[in-house]
């Protein structure tokens, strides 16, 4: 049901919807469609070889081989037939012409198109080592890479991850977890200090090091040397020098926004679309973590780079595409698993002008919330159950809030956020 | 098909998730904010995860792992990342109890 019943253009073309790339946003994007009784062909172009899959098992659960490749579809094998998606795996769009409304595919075809939806994703920032092997350097973003790393994540082997973020903190956790030896070397001065703040970084530190992760901070490796057998050494910014067996690289992601500029969309970072979706180009649209989005709640350009948002996003295109504009006004919600420790972040806490927590940083169970002029606009949370869940909805529902009721863990976040609800602002009711 | 008392009635309380074993089947008895109930299987279809451990918003069960949602009615989720309906169960009050029906 739209409450945006303003219908656009309506599109005499038999033609159907492109979509450029695999992933989970393009999974999510038909389900939406077909969810939504759009009955013309929809096309998956996907470099992939496999259908749409989760990615968050990927730095955890099935590197420790508790997952099998089956169980890791975004939508069961069958659905895509049953729904009449055709999914052209191990095929990438070399060109989207928007002017005659077609892809062109590695594999010599045209695809035309009335829609099309660019959900490229992104790749793993390369970092180049002089002397460290191809054969020795890692990344984790697809399946074929979290294969190939899984093979070589056995007792006593000796991993070096360039990059403390959430991908390279998630993946120590599951190197320790299977017994291999951890260094990890930060450009920064603490694990993840830009997304989380000195404080919560600091104890994301401490539990590295509880855990034996060997950390190196404000450093950089200037080259690798071989030596015998497997091993080699790496030799680090400052001065140090430490052996490993493989290097992974977790230093962020590049968005895949060539083949649309190539088209003349509108890109910065990612790809340019409005809170509907759009991009600059009719009858084109990006999604999931491509897109640099307008967002109505924090007023900001955002891209995105987290599954949910991945899910999420191409809801809203869906429903451009049928011509219903509903703005995306998801505040992005995503979790990490290092440990036994589940961190929630939602919202944009870098927007804040004041914080309030409840729980303590000491005791490792806390929500910390981020406002802007008396509304909530972000939370992060470390073991701190439904907290950042019911902040998701309290910073959708744009209701003022009381900072001392967000600090006080006698009130009931749930309470607040229905009685939010019950009485919200915003565009979906304006 | 066998029913089988799970709660009393002033045991429930609105908004109230409740994990019972209903012979060997672990249910999830929901209480709505505005005191209907509810049961449906407790394992979300995504992973295997305890949706008595979520939250109840408006008629929908979100599981407290990935955020899928459950219709309490129909048991379909409504959104990714689930995909398969959980089961629901019938629930039956009088005044002796909460009955789910299996």
């Amino acid at each position: 049901v739209s409450e945006f019943a303003v219908p656009t253009e309506i599109d005499p073309s038999p033609y159907g919807v492109v979509v450029v790339g695999g992933g989970p946003a393009a999974a999510s994007l038909a389900k939406a469609l077909r969810d939504r009784g759009y009955d013309r062909p929809i096309t998956i172009v996907s470099n992939e070889r496999f259908l749409p899959y989760e990615r968050p098992p990927l730095s955890k659960t099935y590197l420790k081989g508790q997952r099998d490749r089956d169980s890791l579809g975004v939508l069961p094998e069958g659905w895509y037939a049953a729904n009449r998606v055709d999914v052209r795996s191990g095929e990438t769009v070399l060109a989207i012409e928007p002017g005659v409304r077609e892809v062109i595919t590695s594999g010599g075809q045209s695809i035309p198109f009335a829609s099309c939806v660019i959900a490229t994703g992104g790749r793993p920032r390369p970092l180049s080592v002089p002397g460290l092997p191809v054969s020795r350097t890692y990344y984790l973003r697809s399946l074929a890479d979290a294969d190939r790393l899984r093979n070589e994540l056995k007792p006593g082997r000796r991993l070096t991850i360039v990059g403390a973020g959430f991908i390279g903190g998630e993946l120590a956790a599951t190197a320790r977890a299977l017994g291999v030896e951890v260094t990890m070397i930060e450009a920064l001065k603490l694990p993840l200090l830009r997304v989380l703040g000195l404080e919560i970084a600091d104890l994301y530190r401490s539990i590295h090091l509880e855990n034996g992760v060997h950390l190196i901070t404000e450093s950089s490796i200037l080259g690798a040397v071989g030596s015998s057998g497997e091993g080699f050494r790496l030799d680090l910014s400052s001065g140090r020098a430490l052996e490993c067996d493989l290097v992974a690289i977790g230093v962020g992601m590049i968005p895949n926004r060539e083949v649309a500029e190539h088209g003349g969309v509108e890109c910065r970072a990612g790809v340019l679309v409005d809170e509907f979706g759009a991009t600059n180009i009719p009858g084109v649209f990006a999604a999931g973590d491509v897109a640099e989005h307008f967002h109505p709640l924090f007023g900001e350009w955002m891209r995105t780079e987290h599954h949910e948002h991945a899910l999420r996003h191409p809801l809203t295109v869906a429903e451009a595409i049928l011509g219903r504009r509903q703005p995306y006004i998801d505040p992005h919600w995503f979790w990490s698993e290092q440990y036994e420790y589940r961190l929630e972040v939602t919202g944009a806490p870098h927007l804040a002008d004041a914080e309030v927590q409840r729980g303590s940083v000491v005791g490792r169970s806390f929500t910390r919330f981020f406002l802007r002029q008396g509304r909530l606009v972000g939370a992060i949370g470390l073991n701190s159950g439904h907290d950042v869940r019911r902040a998701w909805r309290l910073i959708a529902s744009r209701a003022g809030v009381d900072a001392r009721a967000l600090h006080d863990p006698d009130v009931d976040l749930r309470a607040l956020a229905l009685a939010a609800e019950s009485q919200k602002v915003g565009p979906r009711s304006t | 098909m066998t029913t089988t008392k799970v709660a009393s009635v002033t045991d429930m309380t609105p908004g109230q998730l409740t994990r019972v074993d209903v012979g060997g089947v672990p249910i999830c008895l929901v209480t709505t904010d505005d005191g209907r109930f509810f049961a449906l299987s407790d394992t979300c279809t995504h992973e295997n995860y305890s949706l008595s451990e979520g939250e109840l918003w408006g008629d929908d069960l979100e599981c407290p792992m990935h955020a899928s949602r459950f219709n309490l009615m129909t048991g379909h989720p409504d959104q990714l990342p689930a995909t398969v309906p959980v089961r629901t169960y019938k629930v039956t009050v009088d005044d002796d109890g909460v009955f789910v029906e299996t």
